[in-house]
């Protein structure tokens, strides 16, 4: 830091009494990081290594030698455990670990992988963890090891392990565990070209064999590794490359705090390069954000006239909430209380919506008003009213404790009326242009497929909660429709047609909907929707939600009766149609983790459930699992055996910084088949109530002063 | 390691250029403010920010109580209670409050030899974070007719020191105080130009 003045030491006794000042800060600032593989697994340069990345830490890894490209993300789950998905390109490549098996010129494998610590680095003992790297695919990458790395010095980690599978093919002798039980010491033929089953009955099993490596961080951006492979590259060797040698060499640079760049020197015979871009979603570059400076409190005594009398009450306020981003959907003043209603179209976090129109009412109400009740409405729906103490406004505003002290005196509680609704409110008329970008992954054709244009998208309020709104896309650039790879799905095609709606022309109608929501009781939501639901299906769609304050468990049911859309008619319906639906409970997890389980009838008529584990953060970030499993058989269903994918949600304002409620969502599956597969409607319930609850609230209190 | 990272993203903060656009060049006029405050005798407060490379003049658009929050616009804001800051906005690694009261009481000598101070901040993920720092004053002397003061604070990563000079009356009218890890100081001299 640059000095202004001349300073001198002082020579006092400092006490250091406490600071918690933000771990995450420093976690990923230690030079000596696990490091990923090229496979993006925690590890060496081809083989796993025991440690792991910091809790919560996204990593995406795309490395490549001759013929081999992989491209992996991984993310930490937990403090332990961290999981993969996996999508690589192999060229001349055989299906199994044979001279004789045939070669695929060019075949793309998924894989998921799973890493598990079981153990902590300790003075003398080393980290230990176990691993998966093919849980439910083809079996091209399958092997499972357990490892084990110690740190030697500051700059210098050992790690050996034993591989069981592609990690037991070189130097490999009989499975120890076969002590256990004799059937440890085969291990199945696996290989299943249509992929997607669990390979449990062929993990561990087979010859094993040691691997091991040393890890040297030279500087603090560079840190050179060599290991012992114990992965013969059968399937490779003599087509794809030529195996030599089972000792690799590699050289990582730290190139910033985000991406490591690598060369290797692979099995005596090839170079290889890796770069790694690994984040932490709990450490955006802006800090707590970027957001305008909140109007700074104002005392009752220090109120102007007009304020303190209450003349224009309602025109001021307003005014003023709405250079806030805030709309005033209804204002009562009784006695002491005032109560309003507000429409949150800016802050992604919904207590500093609260805290913003806390402040804007300080300067607005009149002098006899000491309470403030503020409701949050989602689509004019009332959901909860946050009841503010104005003293606590005036007297906390700069407290180093603010945050809990004014979350005391604060009342947090389900709203089921709104205040009398603001002249001139509704109806209430709104449009946008927005650009879209329409991404289509794994195509054996084109793995990354997109389009680029704009969405024109309108809605129209006549009265509170009902919405009419509608989506015109319009695509300026792309190559969706290109796929050309017609459906040889036995189900009905509901999903698999995908690629003739993009074929359905340029300007497509996504959505157009009349929706209504309501407050059946207390706890409880309620939406119909009717119309053109989404690009593939028209029909009504009904739910209820019952979620209350501050609980962890919501439920709901929800009831659809759809038809599946023209390809290229905007407002055309083909003649399939099915009456689908799901019951489901959505759970908060302590520690930010989430479940979800809906079962129900899908779109193909199948009948079955879906669970969801996802990862959440408390700025929006959301990073998850799901599966489902309906009485569709793997032979029906087809490439995949089942229908599972991750979840990806990325708050915009994480990486500019600025308020703005855009996330943005993506759903990758390996493969989109038509066994399992839900019906996309607009509005749904839950994430709509669960951000303006006493639980998302209370999680983000801290931001009710930002 | 940590300064790299800091001035990283300090440099991507820059590189958006908000403070560059947001803190002009000195010599504006006074701006009317809708406070009226007898005890205020400066109407700008002349801010720096050695980190960003940064100065200009920030407009008083609040008072509560003994608090005056001084901003560029509605895009960067300070708030200082009697001189002490309290807290920042629209920097991104903001100072969210902190209690003055032990550095106001070691300015005029009533605080012990060590004190306490409790800043608190906001994390990425919207979390409410506390460092208290242990800290001590020391009078250095007359600087530019200004009684200096210097307090220098240890937490458990960070060590700085706060630079106030105090004129005649007992005022902080200079000052240079800690924000943040990645933000460093921000220097303010509330001084009639």
């Amino acid at each position: 830091m640059p000095k202004t003045a001349p300073m001198k030491r002082l020579v006092a006794p400092l006490c250091l009494v406490m600071a918690s000042f933000a771990t995450t800060l420093n976690a990923q600032d230690v030079g000596w990081s696990a490091g990923y593989n090229t496979f993006g697994v925690p590890g060496l340069i081809d083989m796993p290594g025991a440690l792991g990345g910091a809790d919560g830490e996204l990593s995406y890894n795309i490395s490549h030698f001759k013929n081999q490209t992989r491209n992996t993300l991984t993310f930490q789950f937990s403090d332990r455990i961290s999981a993969s998905f996996r999508y690589s390109a192999l060229k001349d490549v055989r299906s199994r670990p044979d001279p004789e098996s045939p070669v695929f010129s060019e075949i793309f494998d998924r894989s998921f992988s799973v890493h598990y610590r079981f153990l902590d680095e300790g003075r003398w003992r080393p980290a230990m963890a176990v691993g998966i790297n093919d849980l439910v695919g083809t079996g091209i990458y399958g092997g499972e090891y357990v490892v084990a790395s110690k740190t030697i010095n500051p700059r210098l980690r050992a790690t050996l392990g034993i591989g069981w599978g592609r990690l037991g093919s070189y130097g490999g002798f009989t499975n120890p565990l076969g002590v256990i039980d004799e059937r440890f010491e085969t291990r199945p033929d696996t290989y299943d070209s249509v992929g997607g089953q669990f390979q449990g009955d062929s993990w561990f099993r087979g010859d094993a064999a040691f691997f091991g490596g040393l890890e040297w961080q030279a500087t603090d951006r560079l840190r050179l590794v060599a290991e012992y492979s114990s992965d013969d590259y059968a399937r490779e060797d003599g087509a794809a490359f030529d195996y030599n040698s089972p000792l690799n060499f590699g050289l990582k640079y730290r190139y910033n705090d985000r991406t490591t760049l690598s060369a290797n020197y692979l099995y005596g015979s090839e170079i290889g390069v890796h770069l790694s871009y690994t984040f932490n979603p709990q450490t955006p570059r802006h800090g707590s954000g970027l957001d305008s400076v909140p109007p700074p409190v104002v005392r009752r005594a220090d109120l102007s006239e007009v304020a303190a009398r209450g003349t224009g009450l309602e025109d001021r306020t307003r005014s003023a909430l709405a250079a806030q981003g805030l709309t005033l959907e209804g204002l009562e003043l009784a006695g002491s209380t005032l109560r309003i209603q507000i429409r949150n179209d800016r802050y992604p976090i919904a207590s500093q919506a609260v805290g913003r129109a806390a402040r804007v009412l300080t300067r607005t109400a009149p002098a006899q008003v000491e309470t403030f009740a503020i409701t949050l409405a989602a689509q004019g729906m009332p959901v909860t009213t946050v009841t503010v103490r104005r003293v606590d406004m005036e007297q906390l505003e700069f407290h180093a404790v603010a945050p809990d002290l004014s979350r005391a005196g604060t009342r947090i509680a389900d709203a089921t009326q709104s205040p009398p609704p603001l002249d001139g409110r509704w109806p209430f008329f709104d449009f946008g242009v927005d650009p879209y970008l329409s991404l289509s992954f794994f195509d054996p054709d084109a793995p990354l497929r997109a389009d680029l244009g704009i969405a024109l998208k309108a809605s129209y309020e006549p009265l509170p909660g009902l919405v009419f709104s509608g989506r015109v896309d319009q695509r300026l650039i792309g190559n969706l429709d290109e796929g050309d790879r017609p459906s040889d799905s036995v189900l009905p095609h509901v999903r698999s047609d995908a690629y003739l709606y993009f074929k359905g022309g340029a300007t497509t109608l996504p959505e157009l909907t009349a929706a209504y929501y309501f407050r059946p009781g207390d706890d409880l939501f309620g939406r119909v929707t009717a119309g053109y639901l989404e690009r593939m299906f028209a029909g009504v769609s009904g739910e209820i939600l019952w979620k209350p304050q501050n609980s962890r468990l919501a439920l709901g049911a929800e009831l659809n009766y759809v038809a599946q859309r023209d390809f290229d008619d905007p407002f055309g319906l083909q003649d399939y149609s099915v009456a689908t639906g799901h019951l489901s409970a959505y759970y908060e997890f302590p520690g930010g983790y989430y479940g979800q389980i809906d079962a129900g009838r899908y779109l193909a008529g199948d009948v079955g459930a879906t669970v969801t584990l996802a990862r959440e953060f408390d700025n929006g970030w959301r990073v998850g699992a799901f599966a489902t499993v309906t009485d569709v058989s793997p032979e029906e269903f087809g490439e995949g055996s089942f229908d599972k994918g991750i979840l990806l949600t990325i708050p915009l304002d994480w990486i500019t910084g600025k308020p703005d409620r855009t996330r943005i969502d993506r759903v990758i599956r390996p493969v989109q088949r038509d066994g399992g597969a839900r019906l996309s409607v607009p509005g749904r319930l839950y994430p709509l109530v669960r951000e303006h609850q006493a639980t998302d609230l209370d999680a983000t209190w801290g931001r009710f002063w930002r | 390691m940590k300064t790299a990272l800091s001035v990283a993203a300090l440099a991507v903060l820059t590189a958006c250029g908000p403070l560059a656009a947001v803190l002009g060049p000195r010599g504006g006029a006074p701006q009317q403010v809708e406070v009226s405050l007898d005890a205020l005798t400066a109407p700008t407060l002349q801010v720096t920010v050695p980190s960003l490379g940064q100065s200009g003049e920030m407009r008083l658009i609040g008072v509560n109580d003994d608090v005056q929050t001084w901003a560029v616009d509605d895009l960067v804001s300070l708030s200082l209670r009697q001189g002490v800051l309290v807290s920042t906005r629209g920097f991104g690694h903001d100072l969210m409050g902190a209690d003055a009261q032990p550095t106001l009481d070691a300015l005029q000598g009533f605080a012990p030899d060590v004190y306490r101070r409790k800043s608190r901040y906001l994390t990425g993920d919207n979390h409410s974070v506390w460092v208290t720092a242990g800290c001590s004053m020391a009078d250095v002397g007359m600087v530019d007719g200004l009684r200096q003061f210097e307090e220098t604070c240890e937490a458990r990563n960070d060590r700085f020191t706060n630079q106030f000079g105090l004129d005649r009356s007992g005022r902080i009218a200079r000052a240079r105080q800690w924000v943040s890890p990645q933000l460093g100081y921000v220097e303010t001299d509330l001084r009639t130009q």
